[in-house]
């Protein structure tokens, strides 16, 4: 471990070498080995993320002792003087708990997909681009959660939109591709302006944008400054608006209302991407963020009611239209941004433990789900359209009960990994305020039902697999089908493919483990002690401990505090159980069992599908408000720049031309003798003139 | 030495130009042209040397000294001074110059009168790097409008279609605006007995009356103003940078544009704008002009077809936060030091990746004959390399970290925040989410989507001479953006010295009067 | 004989002179012949050659007669050069009248 704290600069620096040996050595030399640089570098990370957390796990813990790392590696912005503030953004990392599970998740999901990348995108034209921008991505994304302040947070931060909007683009001649590439950043593009407005404003404030200075107890860090409130003079004003400018940026990334628009169009990306970045770790990092700025959310409290809204009605929202998407990914994709609404709900109801349990379990889950649908799409020659298809369990058995395994646990079926994060996070809403409880439970019930819809609609029922036998028809167009021969002939699941998806499923279910409300071989609630430790949980607590006076038992947990007792509460447990059980029964009654039933149904309610199949016209609400009058106004301001602003600069140089014309055409008339008088006139004026 | 190269900076681009004229067969002018001004960059580095031993490298200052070349009748003399802002322009103007050779392509190399091109570049050069070095206000002026004279050739003789008519307008607007400035300094000089930039500078702040200085400062900012430019005095631009051969468009918008810059930081805002009579009405007012130029500048790029109009915009709507920064740094010490720093390094991260923008859209024009984002698209699959550098300059011009954009323009925006509240830096911000969209609107619809070019296209990839300008780039904009801080450093005291108002030290330190005025 | 007429004095030279300067200038004005305006510029001219010389002999210098040679000189150039543009106007449309050329106006 302690080789992995000292040369920590190896964890983003790896998969960057690879990225880079990928990118320049892909085309003319590497070819279709371009995988090898990144399953060394990103092989290589994931070893030493795993080394550090095991380490990190069995050092001895002392009750109330901060663990943390810090290392600098070199300084990076430093600018400013005295009378500024010195504006130093080193490149370094602050390695704590909560960096070493991100890190573990990032870089050992990153791995598990690179594997299943590699027979995946086989035979792809932009092999080695798609290798090297996943490379470029995981260095990124450790970056962003290693860095030990705001601007390599921000570094972080670009760096994985730069790899979303290259990855989403990689079909880049599909029009659609090149639309969502280019949504997606801009959209989060404005979450960043958010963002970057809080680095300024906590920069203005604080006089520092580093977590924690030289270390927590120094009082050099702004996360330490707010604890205490030491705020520069004349700035406590602005200390209430640094939560809501990095929220922003948060509800960009990690695609929360209303800046959740870009998420299901990201889906135009490879599967393993999607699986990636647009479920298991970048649209993560959002929470992340709230979590590692803890300290200033917390004593915020209409910063946390604002997220809790956000929160809540993001994943009730997109659960709905989830209910009604007949696209594979597109289902899971709202289910992505609904879920993240669960997370930031946790964060927002003092449990940050759950939120983060919740990415945990969550990422195991979705990147399985994802690189299911990823091995039914190869299946069915890039056909992703759950009515064209059905019954599917026959020709894709091992995925049909790996995608089982994902779907029981994404709605919480009871003892998988997603039932016990997610009823932390309900149960601890529901302490906060009922309303907020209720929502969640609510969503929990629309999410089993609607995974259930996929699962039954998809594997389950009479066999009906499209492009079977026609590829061609089908997979025009769509470079992800990858020639329809290779499939005919080829296993459908091949054991590269199968392999990573088997320990992501593994993952789905046991997930839970790590924090389980009582002790089964592990203590219990083993995440949140371990997260104790971190920092920023522990400023978290002591914020909330002073802005609440003592805290509830809910609370506490959800803080990674002891709780004063320990008995379980089986009471949420069975509310939450029972919640995705039912919904898995509306499923198989409508979807399984008499489908032309759900057809009749959603008939019925004629207005409401048809408000949720439009996804409540948030595309085009945008599109017709902000879109379209902000380039109606580039234009009027070009045609004001070309007539007004131009044609004055025109005017000031045609006046004297003008006066020039004007007095040609009434002088110079060519008549000699007019001349002449003129001359004698102007003359005599000027005699009379000197004479006077 | 590093004294001789300063002045040898100056002399080596104009005697290399003459002989650059009378060499007949463009190849050999072109190679002529590349030997000096590598041979000026090395002397750049010579003198960057002496600036870091020494902080400031002058030449013909020393005070006692006769200067060898003076004409002491108007009180004019070859002063030369390089610190630490100075050097970083001319190490830009000589780094991407040769480049700029380099990227030189067939539609000039093979006409007949290809030297003469070559001949300006280096005219360009050499009054560029006079500009920047000059220590003495009219020596200043002098470069400052001898630049025009070699653009205004290579954009009347090897533009585009409407060149004339560019060129005109390039020249006339930009030329109108230098009269404000030569007027102001003619006044300042009579007051102050010499054209000598720090005496100039000391009896704005000192011997004048408020009334004066306003005027002076207003004389002196529309100059630099129209220079860099500034909404609304940015009608030239667009028209100059679209109809501008790609060389010369990259020289125009990087090096020159810098001037303005430059010449505010220089002589505008420490003459016009610092200290108790700060004429704050019109500090305001600039502020506000930058603050819709960001906005306007961003919204106008975004509906343009022509990728070099939309370059155009794009710079209207950059430098305004490079000058609201640097008025930023002018309202209060918790801002001085962070606003400068970001401005001049956004001069520079803009340099850089603008004339690396415009390299790249005029290969891609040499090839498909257009620019017209809507007569092109797809040409990622052609010619993947030129298009991932497209990329790579897009992100640096939207300010993505680890590029000189984002260094400039977090500091630029701190500065900002700290000096002008919370309202402002908001505003300015919002450039951040333009820059995004109008740039990834040129990059989707050149790079991306279906393959479209029209008829009769040679859509072949970078070229090894395409390659051998641009990749310097990419290093040095990764170079800037990784390590930013040696270069920070460099100029923190200058930056911190301009915007100082304190007329007791500079009491001391008052020249002697040597000249006999040349207006008595 | 009055004393007049056998005393010429200063005056005389300078009302010849600025007789002959009038006559020139109104015929200039008034007639539309090239070749006659022409010829009544040199007249003027020389009403002015008058002045000078009449002042160089009442001051005794010299100066005027060598400004009048001057003038002569420029005038027979002028004379030279005059004429061939008028011949050559004259060929263009066969007329010497000034307005037939209003279209040399600049």
């Amino acid at each position: 471990m302690n080789f992995v704290i000292e040369h920590s600069y190896l964890i983003p620096l790896l998969p960057l070498l690879g990225a880079l040996a990928a990118g320049l050595l892909g085309a003319k030399v590497l070819k279709h080995n371009s995988h090898w640089p990144i399953w060394i570098g990103v092989g290589a990370s994931a070893l030493m993320a795993i080394v550090l957390l095991v380490g990190m796990l069995t050092e001895h813990h002392e009750p109330g002792r901060m663990m943390y790392f810090m290392s600098h590696w070199f300084d990076w912005i430093v600018a400013g003087d005295e009378k500024t503030g010195i504006f130093n953004a080193a490149a370094g990392a602050f390695i704590d708990p909560l960096t070493a599970v991100m890190l573990a998740v990032v870089c050992g999901i990153g791995f598990l997909i690179t594997v299943f990348s590699k027979g995946y995108m086989h035979g792809e034209s932009g092999y080695f681009r798609f290798f090297a921008y996943l490379g470029l991505f995981i260095s990124a994304m450790t970056i962003l959660v290693m860095g030990d302040n705001l601007i390599m947070l921000y570094l972080g931060w670009e760096g994985v939109g730069l790899c979303s909007y290259l990855l989403i683009g990689y079909y880049y001649e599909k029009p659609a591709a090149r639309e969502a590439a280019k949504k997606a950043f801009i959209v989060n593009r404005i979450g960043d302006f958010g963002f970057a407005l809080g680095i300024l404003l906590t920069f203005y404030c604080f006089g520092t944008v580093s977590f924690f200075g030289t270390g927590p107890g120094s009082n050099t860090g702004f996360l330490e400054k707010a604890l205490h409130g030491i705020a520069n003079p004349g700035t406590e004003v602005y200390v209430f608006w640094i939560p809501f400018c990095l929220m922003l940026g948060a509800f960009g990334k990690s695609a929360q209302f209303p800046l959740s628009v870009w998420l299901p169009d990201a889906m135009e990306g490879p599967t393993p991407v999607s699986a990636l970045i647009h479920a298991a770790t970048m649209v993560t990092a959002g929470v992340y963020m709230i979590v590692r700025l803890g300290t200033l959310f917390v004593g915020n409290s209409n910063a946390m009611i604002t997220i809790a809204v956000i929160g809540a009605f993001t994943a009730i929202w997109a659960a709905t239209i989830a209910l009604r998407q007949s696209d594979l990914k597109k289902v899971f994709a709202y289910s992505t941004v609904s879920q993240l609404g669960f997370m930031f709900v946790g964060v927002a109801v003092l449990a940050p433990v759950a939120a983060v349990f919740h990415l945990i379990t969550h990422a195991f889950f979705k990147a399985l789900l994802f690189l299911s649908s990823g091995v039914v799409m190869h299946a069915t020659g890039g056909e992703l359209d759950m009515c064209k298809m059905s019954g599917l369990k026959r020709r894709l058995p091992k995925t049909r009960i790996l995608m089982l395994i994902g779907c029981l646990a994404l709605s919480g079926f009871p003892l998988l990994s997603g039932f016990w994060s997610k009823d932390e996070i309900v149960h601890a809403a529901g302490g906060k305020s009922l309303v907020l409880g209720a929502v969640m439970l609510f969503t929990s019930l629309l999410t089993a039902y609607y995974t259930f819809r996929l699962y039954f609609r998809v594997f389950e029922g009479p066999e009906k697999i499209p492009g079977g036998d026609h590829h061609h028809g089908l997979s025009q167009g769509d470079s992800e089908s990858h020639g329809p021969a290779a499939q005919a002939h080829h296993n459908p699941e091949p054991l590269s493919m199968m392999l990573p998806l088997a320990i992501l499923a593994i993952g789905a279910v046991f997930a839970g483990v790590i924090n389980l409300p009582f002790a089964a071989g592990v203590r219990e609630h083993a995440l949140g002690h371990f997260l104790q430790q971190s920092p920023s949980f522990a400023m978290a607590a002591r914020v909330a401990t002073a802005k609440y006076g003592t805290l509830t038992d809910t609370d506490k947990l959800g803080l990674g505090q002891e709780p004063t007792s320990h008995v379980v509460e089986v009471a949420p447990l069975v509310i939450g159980g029972g919640a995705a059980l039912i919904g898995i029964a509306l499923a198989f009654v409508l979807h399984l069992q008499n489908r032309a039933k759900a057809d009749e149904l959603a008939g019925r309610f004629g207005s409401v599908t048809r408000v949720l199949d439009a996804k409540y016209w948030v595309d085009e609400i945008y599109q017709a408000l902000i879109v379209e009058p902000a380039r109606a106004l580039g234009r009027l301001f070009w045609w004001f720049d070309r007539v007004i602003v131009g044609g004055a600069s025109f005017m000031i140089g045609v006046i004297p031309q003008i006066g020039g014309a004007a007095l040609k055409f009434s002088t110079q008339r060519g008549y000699l003798q007019g001349y002449a008088v003129s001359m004698l006139a102007c003359l005599v004026l000027i005699l009379l003139w000197m004479f006077m | 030495m590093a004294e001789m190269a300063l002045l040898l900076l100056i002399l080596f681009p104009f005697a290399g130009a003459i002989f650059a004229a009378s060499m007949k067969v463009a190849q050999v002018a072109r190679v002529w042209t590349l030997l000096i001004s590598f041979l000026t960059f090395a002397l750049a580095l010579v003198v960057a040397g002496g600036v870091m031993d020494k902080s400031v490298v002058t030449w013909g200052t020393t005070p006692g000294v006769a200067n060898p070349l003076a004409i002491s009748d108007i009180g004019l003399a070859a002063r030369l001074s390089c610190d630490g802002i100075s050097i970083w322009l001319v190490l830009l103007t000589t780094f991407i110059v040769p480049l700029v050779v380099v990227s030189v392509g067939p539609a000039i190399n093979d006409r007949a009168d290809a030297r003469w091109f070559y001949t300006w570049v280096l005219v360009l050069l050499g009054s560029l790097l006079g500009a920047f070095i000059a220590a003495d206000g009219l020596l200043f002026y002098f470069f400052f409008e001898l630049t025009l004279v070699p653009s205004l050739f290579m954009i009347a003789i090897w533009g585009g279609a409407d060149r004339r008519a560019a060129a005109g307008r390039f020249f006339i607007y930009t030329f109108a605006g230098s009269i404000f400035l030569l007027i102001g300094l003619i006044y300042l000089a009579a007051q102050a007995n010499s054209f000598e930039m720090s005496r100039l500078i000391w009896v704005a702040q000192n011997d004048i009356t408020s009334t004066e200085r306003w005027w002076i400062g207003l004389a002196f900012l529309v100059g630099f103003l129209i220079k860099t430019p500034v909404f609304p005095l940015h009608s030239w631009q667009p028209l100059t940078y679209a109809e501008s051969p790609s060389p010369a468009a990259a020289l125009i918008a990087a090096l020159m544009s810098k001037l303005g810059t430059y010449g505010l930081l220089r002589l505008a805002i420490p003459i016009g704008f610092v200290g108790p009579t700060n004429n704050g009405a019109i500090s305001q007012t600039v502020i506000v002009l930058c603050l819709i130029g960001i906005v306007y500048g961003g919204l106008i790029a975004w509906v343009q077809k022509d990728a070099v109009r939309l370059i155009a915009y794009s710079s209207l709507s950059h430098l305004a936060l490079c000058v609201l920064a640097m008025f930023a740094a002018l309202a209060n010490n918790a801002s001085t030091t962070l606003s400068l720093q970001g401005a001049v390094m956004y001069m520079i991260a803009h340099g850089l990746s603008t004339a690396a923008l415009l390299l790249v859209i005029g290969a891609i024009y040499a090839r498909a004959g257009t620019r017209n984002l809507t007569e092109i698209s797809g040409l990622f699959a052609k010619m993947p390399v030129l298009s991932t550098l497209l990329v790579i300059f897009t992100m640096a011009s939207i300010g993505l970290p680890i590029t000189s954009g984002f260094v400039g323009e977090i500091l630029s925006l701190q500065g900002v925040l700290n000096g002008l509240g919370f309202g402002v830096a908001a505003i300015a911000a919002l450039g951040m989410i333009l820059g995004a969209i109008y740039m990834l609107h040129m990059v989707a619809s050149i790079g991306f989507g279906p393959l479209k070019a029209p008829a009769g296209a040679v859509l072949t990839d970078a070229t090894d001479r395409e390659m051998a300008a641009l990749l310097p780039l990419v290093a040095a904009v990764l170079a800037l953006g990784i390590m930013p801080t040696p270069v920070l450093e460099s100029f923190k005291d200058e930056v911190a010295a301009i915007a100082h108002w304190s007329p007791t030290v500079l009491e001391d330190n008052r020249p002697q009067q040597t000249e006999e005025p040349y207006w008595q | 004989m009055p004393d007049v007429f056998t005393n010429i004095a200063l005056q005389h030279y300078l009302i010849v002179g600025a007789l002959m300067f009038a006559i020139g200038m109104i015929g200039f004005m008034c007639r539309r012949n090239l070749i006659v305006m022409f010829l009544c510029s040199e007249l003027m001219l020389q009403g002015v050659a008058i002045n000078f010389i009449a002042f160089g002999a009442f001051w005794g210098k010299l100066s005027g007669q060598a400004f009048v040679i001057f003038i002569l000189a420029i005038a027979a150039a002028e004379a030279a050069l005059a004429l061939a543009i008028i011949v050559l106007l004259f060929r263009q449309k066969h007329t010497v009248d000034s307005q037939a050329f209003r279209e040399l106006r600049g």
